[in-house]
């Protein structure tokens, strides 16, 4: 049976090694299988901090994640960096992409250090360069683009190439940060629509980070951070 | 692991041009350190070989290794000479096989010239007991026939038939020559590499001849012996310098060495040339050991360089190592990463290196043996010179993985700093 709740956090405080200040204190967030939620508040608030606590690469002072139903913070950095290959889709604010590597090997990365991602990404029976492909057309990059190197592409192409290495191998959480903050307007909406309508096929709950409240209506959930974070009049306790 | 590896290599293939240089001058730092071991061994060897196949050096009594310059190396002089009749009393030993006397004293155009007996150019050996060839002409049967050194006749240019005028004593200076008894060139010999190859050779009658008329050092006033005339003289030699012994079996050296300290009536030693030379070799050598210093100090530098040349990219590159993080890339992944990059860069450079060398000893060692008379060895890959290069090749790797490992540590710290995002 797999586990309705993707994301659980509880009481979670986390304060960033030789600061006295907390950076967050969360008393719950929770986030269910399918869901897409939106996340907000200004720069310096911890938007990222909380990404990468999720993303096991921090670990909580007290308190506790769960991923999956896995305490991260009981699980060994190994385990932890495991879990998140296997589970987790990243998309940047820019600068998403390996540059020495072409398109299409961009696209295939997860499949790399997951054998999990690799398997599931075979699941319908398409070969693993299948499904980069298939996913790269579906986020309409032409097709003479995905030999090439990454850094041919314009901002705009690379921030949907990385929606598709974040979404190969159906994870079960996209977890975007200012993915569209570099793009204008325009294209803003028409990726989130793209970066959307892939993480519902694929099934991906979606955790989308933004300071741009003008984005939320596209969401189901909107969360805004200084209102969970009991910790939110501390402002620089969050960058070092 | 393996895709760490396509990784590494797509990477490096993307900065090729500073890292091929980074490559080259490793490359380079090894062919230096791995020709100048080589040199240093071959010229090591060159050294003490200078004379083989003699088991014995004898002369008057004095230190062993100013027997070996004079005698050997035509360095300095004798203090004290040896009388005739004791060398020829040696030379008929039942135990002794051949010798060679040797008079020194004279020189040519700064060249020393040596007066010996025809024996010389057959039982002479030096390097891997290799005898004397001659490059030209044939070896010297009358008084005043001269038989050069290879180095004397290429410096002075030289050819078969030139008349050349000899010095007394080993300085040079004019009013001193023996004018009046020039001598012929009968031949050439081939190079040796050894001091040989800088000897003017003639006859001990010659010797003897040049000096009929000169008493002290210096000519006497108003007396002169025409060439032709000389002849008619007893040319042979009262004393000589030093005498090349061979023995029938190598087992009686020692109770040679005795017999000819104990003779009574003169105050001799006989040398065994192998351990004075390596005693010697303790005072020239230590400008290889220098010069093994500086090609290490090259390799050094060249390391440090690709060091230089990963840790200036690192910067550039927080942005991939936080993406390859998110993509499930542990800590210690990106270590190897980084650290595979300085390995391999490494690695080519001493396979670069090593096909460097060899090409340039492939085409150089005749050269150097036609003009040097140094005999290169190459690139023995067996037996012992075998793993005395495999150790060097090792140490070089061994230091490449070391530096390569800084920029790896670096990558490691900077992506438990940045985590998913770096912070450039």
């Amino acid at each position: 049976m797999k586990s309705e709740t993707v994301v659980a956090i509880t009481d979670l405080v986390f304060r960033w090694p030789r600061q006295s200040a907390v950076c967050l204190d969360l008393p719950e967030l929770r986030l269910r299988r399918g869901e897409h939620a939106f996340l907000h508040g200004p720069s310096g608030c911890g938007k990222s901090t909380l990404l990468s606590l999720i993303g096991g690469v921090l670990v909580p002072g007290s308190g506790s994640i769960d991923l999956l139903g896995e305490d991260l913070g009981r699980l060994r950095s190994t385990q932890r960096d495991r879990l998140r290959a296997d589970h987790i889709g990243f998309v940047f604010q820019q600068f998403n992409l390996v540059p020495y590597l072409p398109v299409i090997d961009n696209v295939l990365l997860p499949c790399r250090f997951s054998a999990r991602r690799r398997e599931q990404a075979q699941a319908g029976g398409a070969s693993l360069r299948g499904e980069a492909e298939r996913l790269l057309s579906h986020l309409d990059l032409a097709r003479d683009l995905w030999l090439r190197p990454a850094t041919d592409l314009s901002v705009g192409q690379q921030q949907r190439v990385a929606a598709a290495r974040a979404l190969i191998g159906h994870p079960e959480l996209l977890i975007a940060d200012e993915p569209t903050s570099a793009l204008d307007a325009e294209r803003q909406e028409a990726f989130l629509d793209l970066l959307l309508r892939e993480a519902n096929a694929a099934g991906s709950t979606v955790l989308f980070v933004s300071h741009d409240r003008r984005l939320a209506s596209h969401f189901v959930r909107d969360l805004a951070l200084p209102a969970l974070n009991r910790a939110s009049h501390g402002e620089t306790a969050c960058t070092i | 692991m393996h895709y760490l590896i396509v990784l590494a290599v797509r990477s490096a293939w993307n900065r090729r041009y500073p890292l091929t240089f980074t490559l080259l001058s490793i490359a380079l730092a090894t062919s230096l350190l791995l020709g100048v071991e080589r040199l240093r061994q071959d010229v090591r060897e060159s050294f003490s070989q200078s004379v083989s196949g003699t088991d014995l050096v004898v002369g008057a009594r004095a230190s062993p290794i100013q027997l070996m310059l004079y005698a050997v190396f035509r360095i300095g002089e004798a203090a004290q000479n040896m009388r005739w009749t004791s060398a020829q009393k040696l030379a008929s030993h039942p135990a002794v096989a051949w010798s060679i006397p040797l008079s020194l004293g004279d020189s040519h155009r700064g060249f020393p010239v040596l007066g010996t007996s025809v024996d010389y150019f057959t039982h002479f050996r030096y390097g891997d007991r290799q005898p004397l060839r001659m490059r030209a002409g044939v070896p010297f049967a009358g008084v005043f026939d001269a038989v050069l050194g290879a180095e004397v006749a290429r410096k002075l240019g030289y050819q078969l038939g030139e008349k050349i005028v000899l010095t007394h004593g080993s300085s040079g200076l004019e009013g001193a020559a023996h004018g009046d008894k020039p001598f012929f060139v009968v031949g050439i010999l081939a190079p040796t590499g050894t001091p040989v190859d800088r000897t003017v050779h003639i006859t001990l009658a010659g010797m003897e001849a040049i000096h009929l008329d000169w008493q002290g050092g210096a000519p006497v006033p108003g007396f002169s012996i025409p060439p032709d005339l000389v002849r008619k003289f007893d040319l042979t030699p009262k004393t000589i310098t030093a005498q090349l012994i061979g023995l029938k079996q190598r087992g009686d050296v020692f109770a040679m060495q005795r017999a000819i300290a104990d003779a009574g009536d003169e105050a001799l030693m006989g040398v065994m040339p192998g351990v004075t030379l390596d005693q010697l070799w303790e005072v020239v050598g230590q400008g290889e050991q220098a010069l093994l210093l500086v090609s290490w100090m090259v390799a050094l530098v060249g390391l440090g360089g690709l060091v230089a040349v990963i840790l200036a990219s690192l910067d550039a590159r927080r942005r991939e190592l936080a993406i390859l993080r998110s993509v499930g890339a542990r800590p210690r992944e990106l270590l190897l990463l980084l650290a595979l990059e300085g390995f391999s860069v490494t690695v080519g450079g001493i396979v670069v290196g090593v096909a460097l060398l060899s090409a340039v000893l492939f085409f150089a060692t005749p050269w150097i043996e036609a003009h040097y008379g140094i005999a290169l060895n190459g690139l023995n890959l067996s037996g012992d010179d075998a793993t005395s290069l495999a150790e060097l090749l090792g140490w070089i790797l061994l230091a490449g993985s070391v530096a390569s490992l800084l920029p790896g540590l670096r990558a490691y710290r900077l992506s438990l700093i940045d985590g998913l995002t770096p912070r450039t």
